[in-house]
């Protein structure tokens, strides 16, 4: 625009327009002003007339009943074009106060007619008097209408008055583009000229003294710009060729720059942080895995990082703009990488905030690099220093000369030692007097001529704790190869040690203990020759070697042993035990040996390899155990001999005695002064005792030979409520109180037979051995003492002397009270029976206190 | 047949007292020049002759024709017919022209100028003072008297 006004023609042109723009607003102006003015005051002077005519014609139609006149006179105000209304205004002759007596149009609001607004309407009032009618009349016009005439009649002459401007503006502006044209010429000419053309024509277009002077100078410019260019041709010649120079180690650099990038996963960046355009380069956008299609404006870089790193980023780089410093900061991005998305990548972003001075905007300016690689042996390394410093293990690192600059905790335990009284000195500060020298050297040795070594040495801590180590030294290397030091990984085998002597001590005792057992111990190989055999076994089968290997236990052998051998074998190697051993084996001196006992599988390595046997000489038993049989083989022949003897005896005693009693009683029928004789109750006393001995012996002689006599279940509370039922009234009549809980109920194993008269016996016992000093009691407890159910009888009464008659208490014939029915055989019966049945008899007493039996009897559970 | 004389006296004695040719006392007479009128009540010639109405039922604008002051039954027309005095009959005449709501009376000086107007101009009504007989029977509008 401004080049516009600026151009010649346009200057020529323009103070042209400005005049006759001007002009043509005034006449625009004037002439429907002036227009207006005279429609108005024609409108005023119609009005003037009109007004006058409705008066004389309203005057004329009162005086003289015309009244045409009047209408045609309306008639020609209303068909005026700006007319308005007329009225009619009748005033009162004594008051003055003024009526509308008529109007046209008929509803005019008094108001407007009585207060006429000058800026509507345009009125003229013209008097009336006569008879009837004395007022004026009134005419109005519109000024709208009269303005829009006005307008109506003006439009032609706005339309006419535009339509010469704008002529007149298009033919003067051609007239000056003819006037200017010599210039322009010469403008374009300067410009060709500008541009390097030299040979465009320059022509004489006006003969203006001004405009030729001009030519002629342009031509002078030319020749002086046709000389200037081939100068300057020239220069460039020469200054492309030190550009080309330039530009190929401009290249070269770059190029060589982008390999250290690339070799350095280095890449660059530039952010405008107000346009929010953006660029990086090709290895930036690799590292940031940028897709091809990707935007690089509005800030879509931000779309590169997740929420944490973008905040983390854009701190950065607010922090880099407010104080215009230099930042450096890793990353952990996502890969984006198809095979691996979890893949961990980390990015090292560097950079500084620029103001650009002509923008005046924000610029970050950096590089990305990758430094994933880093990282992850920085991890590695991280997580071997944790190792190193964390492990149980004691891990010691020298420099060359032995001397240790780094130990880990482990070591610090171990020792005792803190890590400054460490460092600095060499490992020979944990040996002492009992390290061995052989090791000392052994491991000197190695690491000069740096070899790994290990072994095992003895160290000791600070407090004097001797410990063992299985250490492992190797010599470090830097990258180059150079030795820079040892290190040693050291594991405190302390407790192993010492559990491997104390069981090397243990297999000494143990071996001793084999050695010098009075058991016969060997052990074979799976083809049955001896590797070993205790001191024993050699004494034993006559042995003298020292060494027993090579031997053949098949040798050593009786006939059916040597067959149980060769069965046990396979059943050994096949990893099974054998407990019950026994086999005959000839000594040397050709005597036999009983042995007893048990074979194990030898194992070596988790393998078989043979058999171990343990076994105790039993020739001694063996002669016993046949004596003892013998022996039992005569005891049994001499108790069936005895046992048909006493059946024998007591049936035959039993027939003689009865016979004696029957006869007694003949004899006392038929001599009854038999009766009186003195001896006859002596003699029937006698026959009677010799009863009661045949039934007893009778008894006993069936107890004992009722070995395979069937027990059943019996109900202990039943039998006893049973036995004292039937004892009742004697031990009522003998004033004893029998105390028994008959509530419970337990089963022992027995015969009712044997319980029966176990049970009569102990109670008859007690209430006839009652002592007369007190009230006599006789209480049954019945109790399950484990397997056993223990019946227990308790009286007040006598008591025995135990001390006394202790060992025959339940003896034959034994009495211990001056009773007229006591004959000896109560107990002993007793005792059979309760023996017979599996149980035992117990008895505790005090003389003139009173006693206890104890009855176990044998629980059905 | 004898009672016919006396039937057509009935009537017409009947049609005397309803109808009449002219305005009772003044003999005022109604004359039309196709008004499509048989005849008019005094109330409907009292609206006709106060401009109430512009046009005939055959289409023709009403020409209402009235005596000027200078004819002697000026007066009686404007008290007989109007119920007002003549100025104020001309005052009315004069407010409705000026206000354009009916076209301008026509006022004439005799009865034969009305009457001569009337039979010239259609739809002219006019009022003369005249004898029946010298009124034609077509322009005559009988007058009924209640």
């Amino acid at each position: 625009m401004k080049r516009f006004f600026a151009s010649l023609s346009i200057r020529i042109w323009l103070p042209f327009a400005i005049s006759l723009v001007l002009g043509i607003t005034f006449l625009g102006y004037y002439y429907p002003k002036k227009q207006g003015e005279i429609f108005r005051e024609n409108t005023e002077n119609n009005l003037d007339e009109i007004s006058k005519i409705i008066a004389l014609s309203t005057s004329l139609s009162l005086d003289y009943q015309n009244f045409e006149a009047l209408s045609n006179s309306i008639n020609m105000a209303t068909n005026m074009r700006d007319f308005e209304f007329v009225a009619l205004i009748q005033k009162d002759s004594v008051t003055s106060v003024e009526t509308i007596f008529a109007s046209n149009p008929q509803k005019i609001d008094s108001n407007v007619i009585f207060n006429l607004d000058s800026t509507k309407y345009i009125w003229r009032k013209y008097p009336i008097k006569n008879e009837l009618i004395n007022g004026y009349i009134l005419i109005t016009a519109s000024r709208f209408k009269l303005e829009q005439r006005v307008t109506e009649l003006n439009k032609p002459v706005y339309f006419a008055l535009v339509a010469v401007l704008f002529f007149s503006l298009f033919a003067f502006f051609l007239f000056a583009k003819y006037l200017s044209r010599p210039v322009a010429h010469l403008t374009f000419v300067a410009n060709q000229l500008r541009s390097g053309n030299y040979s465009i024509s320059i022509e004489n277009g006006s003969n203006a003294t001004e405009i030729s002077d001009l030519n002629k100078a342009l031509f002078k410019l030319r020749d002086a710009l046709i000389e200037a260019r081939e100068r300057n041709e020239n220069f460039n010649r020469e200054l492309e060729d030190e550009i080309r120079l330039r530009t190929n180690d401009l290249e070269n650099t770059r190029l060589r720059l982008l390999e250290a990038q690339e070799v350095a996963e280095l890449g660059n960046f530039e952010i405008d942080l107000d346009s929010g355009n953006w660029y990086s380069s090709e290895k930036a956008s690799k590292i940031l895995n940028i897709p091809a299609e990707f935007s690089y404006s509005n800030n879509s870089w931000t779309k590169l990082f997740d929420q944490g790193n973008l905040d983390t980023v854009q701190k950065l780089f607010t922090n880099s703009l407010d104080g215009s410093v230099s930042f450096q900061q890793d990353f952990l991005i996502n890969s984006n990488s198809d095979n691996n998305p979890n893949l961990e990548r980390w990015i090292s972003i560097s950079g500084k905030a620029f103001e650009n001075i002509t923008r005046s905007s924000s610029i970050i300016r950096g590089t990305i690099q990758d430094i994933t690689k880093r990282k992850l042996i920085e991890n590695e390394v991280r997580k071997l220093s944790l190792v190193a410093e964390k492990t149980s293990n004691c891990v010691i690192i020298t420099d060359v000369n032995y001397v240790i600059n780094w130990v880990n905790e482990s070591t610090l335990k171990l020792s005792g030692y803190s890590r400054d009284e460490i460092i600095g000195r060499t490992p020979s500060m944990f040996q002492f007097e009992k390290t061995s020298v052989q090791t000392k050297n052994l491991i000197r040795n190695k690491l000069n001529d740096l070899e790994e070594v290990k072994t095992q040495i003895l160290n000791r801590s600070k407090s004097g704790v001797e410990y063992w180590l299985d250490i492992n030294i190797v010599p470090l290397f830097n990258e180059e190869e150079v030795h820079i030091g040892f290190m040693a990984v050291e594991i405190d085998i302390t407790e192993r040690v010492n559990y491997e002597e104390s069981i090397r001590k243990s297999e000494e005792n143990y071996r001793i203990i084999l050695e010098n057992s009075s058991e016969l111990i060997h052990t074979i190989d799976i083809e049955g020759k001896l590797i070993w055999a205790n001191r024993s076994w050699k004494e034993k089968l006559g042995v003298s070697e020292k060494n027993v290997e090579g031997l053949n236990l098949v040798d050593f052998l009786d006939k059916e042993s040597l067959n149980k051998f060769m069965s046990l074998t396979p059943r050994l190697n096949n990893g099974e035990i054998i407990t019950d051993l026994e086999c005959v084996f000839i000594s040397t001196k050709g005597s036999s040996l009983s042995l007893q006992g048990r074979a194990i599988p030898y194992y070596k390595d988790q393998k078989i390899i043979g058999s171990q046997a343990y076994l105790h000489d039993i020739t001694l038993i063996k002669k016993a155990e046949m004596d003892l049989k013998n022996l039992l083989e005569l005891t049994q022949n001499q108790n069936k001999r005895l046992r048909n003897f006493t059946h024998i005896v007591s049936h035959n005693l039993r027939s003689h005695s009865s016979n004696l009693s029957g006869l007694i009683n003949l004899l006392s029928i038929e001599l009854p002064s038999f009766k009186e004789n003195i001896y006859y109750s002596n003699f029937e006393s006698a026959s009677n005792n010799l009863m009661d001995v045949i039934q007893n012996l009778s008894e006993i002689a069936n107890i004992q030979t009722d070995d395979l006599k069937k027990y059943v279940e019996i109900d202990i509370f039943y039998t006893v409520k049973k036995v004292i039922s039937s004892i009742y009234g004697i031990a009522h009549s003998a004033g004893v109180d029998i105390r028994f809980d008959s509530q419970n109920s337990l089963t022992v194993i027995g015969d009712h037979a044997y319980l029966d008269s176990v049970v009569l016996n102990l109670l008859t016992n007690a209430i006839k051995y009652k002592s007369d000093k007190r009230e006599s009691f006789v209480e049954i407890k019945i109790t399950q003492e484990r397997d056993f159910v223990c019946l227990k009888v308790i009286d007040n009464g006598l008591g025995i002397d135990l001390d006394r008659q202790g060992g025959k208490i339940f003896g034959m014939y034994k009495t211990f009270h001056k009773h007229p029915d006591a004959r000896g055989v109560g107990l002993f019966l007793t005792k059979n029976q309760v023996e017979a049945m599996g149980g035992k008899i117990e008895v505790e007493s005090k003389v003139d206190e009173g006693t206890i039996f104890k009855l176990f009897l044998r629980s059905k559970n | 047949m004898k009672k016919i004389p006396h039937i057509l006296l009935l009537l017409m004695l009947i049609k005397g007292t309803l109808y009449g040719q002219t305005i009772s006392s003044e003999g005022l007479l109604l004359v039309g020049n196709k008004t499509g009128l048989e005849s008019v009540s005094k109330k409907q010639m009292k609206e006709i002759f106060r401009g109430s109405q512009s046009i005939w039922s055959t289409n023709e604008q009403v020409i209402i024709v009235m005596p000027s002051s200078k004819t002697d039954f000026a007066d009686d027309f404007a008290s007989s017919v109007l119920q007002m005095t003549q100025s104020a009959m001309h005052k009315y005449w004069l407010g409705l022209v000026f206000q354009g709501r009916s076209s301008a009376p026509v006022f004439l000086n005799s009865n034969a100028e009305i009457l001569e107007y009337v039979k010239k101009n259609e739809g002219a009504i006019g009022i003369v003072k005249m004898s029946v007989k010298q009124v034609p029977s077509e322009m005559l509008i009988p007058i009924i008297n209640r």
